[in-house]
């Protein structure tokens, strides 16, 4: 039993999100639904994608605000681009925009030394840029054949699970591996632990800054494909408030926002988390001011019950 | 004129960092005023970890310790002044925001408030030399240890406790400091100096306190045995290198293939400021790249510059000596370390796990496990117990017979006589080499 109960406490995020799903499961009979699981995955799928770029970026020892403003943007390009391009072609379009995006991010951190600042910019730029270029009105024009694809993925489900969120799961897996397997995704860590440090032994600012800015904005694009497949159609405002969960996410799953700690699956659970606790106080047919208030505490009360002690650390 | 009750009375104190791996145990030791004591013993014996327990920033696990009434004031501020081998002084604050942030610990007793020395003073007894308006974060090591050494004296303390504080000091410097140390020993302040240096422990004239591991603790900990060197190098070429000495001022270098160069400094100020200039890669990206290629640097200032400290001890590692082969997901054990019989409770376990001599060790291993081109040490030795400096030498000798370049940037040549270096006067050079 101890040892058990030793393992709970390495891990208290989990523990928290299995006790939430007991709970709501024996308080809400709906809650454990296949449609509301369906629900849960699917509206999971594009704050995935947010929390694990920003993840990245956190890790590196910096923060992406602009990422709100890359669904918006990356949702009308991709719509639009689609008329000429196919769906495909959009797709690839979209991301090489973004990846563009991520990399005057990258750059701007370097050169501002402030990846708060430099993507505070950048989130007016692309919102001013897309809201003027729109007229700031959703876009819904698109040729059948893609009306169809999109309603594929945004609402269709492959072995009972929803397609957009397996979609996400692909370039999610991908980031973990690189992150946590790779030489460039140890430097990622290194840098955001000490950057001083990283310096000296001849780790180099710009790979390190491109790779955590450039997945960041790309992932920012893909959730806004998702968000776009999923309401069929291109919306100038559709990251509007993402970006709070998306750091939310992160900081609830254990990433560090001063650098070097955490994971990809610290921002994986940070996001069930925040979903779970959503979903199953909006099935309980709370006054839905009422439920805003018991989110946010519950977030908060999490948070206080997963911290995980401080390494003891000898002062040496 | 001494007290009969013990400053701090520590009785049969037992702490461990894991469970089932005592660092101390069942000691029992007196702190009295105006007394000296040194703790000896080797990388990891526990001497940082003791000096924290007297101080109070750890606590126990069994046995007790207990502070004489006048050391436990009202405001919950022991007179109790520690120079850490990490520095805790604020990186943005200046030299004067400091004293003005730190009063004196509580006006006890004899400590007359007239006679109380200004900042200027307390400056001056160490020898420091940079600006009162300076910012800290600025300064190189030497001259933050030295602030903190002021600082020391400025609050008052009724004990001293000094984690190797000669580390970043020239002998000035150290003298400096040792007759500041006998002042305020007459004057009833304790003085606790952690050294691994004969010379000093000597002087002091003080009780020695001698920590170690018991042969059983030193074989529990995993060491592997096979020494992996498969390292190669891309240029052998001897290259004279113009190092930036930080003020302007250049010093030739000259850097053979397989032969160490050792610039021999009598002010650790300045020593610090060339290593400084020479490896930072913004400042001097001439020095570093055009002519230098693949250049590693082992820094004196081992929290800024040397380890990662979010990172595992294996992370590290793996970063300090580029062998990240991570993409099997097979934990490849640093082989290249095994002869430092680095003291740790695990690869995988956070690096601030480490004592600070075991950091040391991880840091030079690693850096010349990843058999870079040249590598620009700053007082690589310090800190380290006798085993470890010979081992940490032999690893520099064998570094230097692949064919690798070196220079040591030191106030204390004479340590580097062993390895046949090239001397090279970068001010004043010492007398006796």
């Amino acid at each position: 039993m101890i040892p058990v109960f030793r393992r709970m406490v390495r891990h208290p995020v989990e523990v928290v999100i299995a006790a939430l799903i007991a709970i709501f499961a024996v308080a809400i009979g709906r809650f454990f639904d296949s449609g509301n699981l369906q629900n849960i995955l699917a509206q999971l799928a594009p704050v995935l994608l947010l929390a694990s770029g920003q993840a990245i970026v956190m890790i590196s020892g910096g923060l992406d605000l602009s990422q709100g403003s890359m669904v918006g943007v990356a949702s009308v390009c991709f719509i639009v681009l689609s008329r000429d391009l196919g769906l495909a072609g959009a797709g690839f379009a979209t991301v090489a925009i973004a990846a563009s995006v991520g990399a005057l991010n990258a750059m701007a951190t370097k050169f501002l030394r402030n990846s708060f600042i430099a993507t505070f910019s950048s989130m007016y730029v692309l919102m001013g840029a897309i809201i003027y270029a729109t007229g700031g009105t959703p876009i819904s024009e698109m040729h059948a054949a893609t009306r169809s694809t999109l309603a594929g993925i945004g609402a269709g489900t492959i072995a009972g699970l929803p397609a957009a969120f397996l979609l996400a799961t692909v370039p999610v897996a991908v980031l973990a591996f690189f992150l946590h397997r790779s030489r460039a995704g140890l430097q990622v860590f290194a840098w955001g632990s000490n950057s001083s440090a990283a310096r000296v032994h001849g780790i180099r600012e710009i790979p390190v800054l491109l790779s955590a800015f450039v997945v960041s904005a790309v992932f920012a694009a893909l959730s806004g494909m998702l968000l776009s497949a999923r309401v069929l159609q291109g919306n100038p405002q559709m990251g509007e408030g993402l970006i709070f969960e998306s750091i939310a996410a992160c900081v609830v799953g254990g990433v560090s926002l001063s650098g070097g700690i955490g994971g990809v699956w610290s921002a994986v659970r940070g996001c069930l988390l925040i979903a779970i606790i959503q979903n199953g106080l909006y099935l309980s047919d709370m006054n839905s001011h009422v439920r805003d208030i018991v989110v946010g505490v519950m977030i908060a009360f999490s948070v206080l019950v997963t911290r995980t002690r401080p390494q003891q650390s000898n002062l040496s | 004129m001494k007290d009969p009750t013990p400053l701090i009375a520590a009785k049969d104190v037992t702490f461990g960092y894991e469970p089932g791996a005592d660092v101390i145990k069942e000691l029992s030791l007196n702190i009295n005023p105006g007394e000296k004591y040194v703790f000896v013993g080797p990388n990891g014996a526990g001497k940082t970890t003791l000096a924290n327990l007297l101080a109070g920033s750890l606590s126990p696990q069994s046995g007790r310790i207990e502070y004489r009434d006048d050391m436990l004031p009202s405001n919950g501020r022991k007179p109790i002044a520690c120079v850490r081998q990490s520095l805790s002084v604020f990186p943005a604050l200046t030299v004067t925001e400091h004293f003005r942030l730190l009063g004196p610990f509580q006006a006890q007793g004899n400590l007359a408030e007239e006679g109380r020395p200004t900042p200027e003073d307390c400056l001056r007894l160490v020898g420091a030399k940079f600006s009162q308006s300076a910012i800290v974060g600025n300064l190189p090591f030497s001259s933050r240890q030295l602030l903190e050494i002021a600082l020391a004296f400025w609050q008052r303390a009724r004990v001293l406790i000094l984690d190797e504080p000669t580390s970043a000091l020239d002998s000035a410097g150290v003298d400096a400091l040792f007759r500041a140390l006998e002042n305020l020993a007459r004057d009833g302040v304790a003085i606790v100096l952690i050294s691994h240096n004969p010379q000093e422990i000597a002087r002091l004239n003080a009780k020695s306190v001698v920590l170690g591991l018991t042969p059983a603790e030193d074989n529990k900990y995993p060491v592997p045995t096979e020494l992996a060197t498969n390292g190669s190098r891309q240029s052998d070429d001897s290259v004279s290198a113009q190092l930036p000495l930080g003020d302007g001022t250049e010093v030739t270098v000259p850097l053979h293939a397989g032969a160490l160069t050792v610039l021999g400094f009598d002010d650790a100020y300045r020593r610090s400021m060339a290593w400084l200039a020479a490896v930072d890669g913004e400042r001097a990206t001439d020095f570093h790249q055009k002519s230098l290629g693949d250049v590693r640097a082992i820094p004196l200032d081992r929290g800024r510059f040397g380890i990662f400290p979010s990172l595992s001890a294996l992370q590290n590692y793996q970063v300090l000596s580029g062998k990240a082969d991570l993409s099997t997901g097979s934990m490849a054990l640093p082989n290249d370390l095994a002869r430092f019989s680095i003291i740790l409770p695990s690869w995988s376990h956070n690096i601030s796990a480490l004592s600070g001599g075991n950091q040391q060790k991880l840091l030079v291993g690693s850096v010349l496990a990843g058999h870079p081109n040249t590598v620009l040490a700053e007082e690589p030795l310090l800190g380290l117990d006798q085993r470890a400096q010979t081992n940490v030498s032999q690893s520099f000798r064998d570094y230097l017979n692949q064919g690798g370049r070196m220079a040591v940037f030191t106030c204390f040549p004479e340590a580097y006589a062993d390895l046949q270096p090239i001397f090279v006067l970068a001010n004043a050079m010492k007398e006796n080499s």
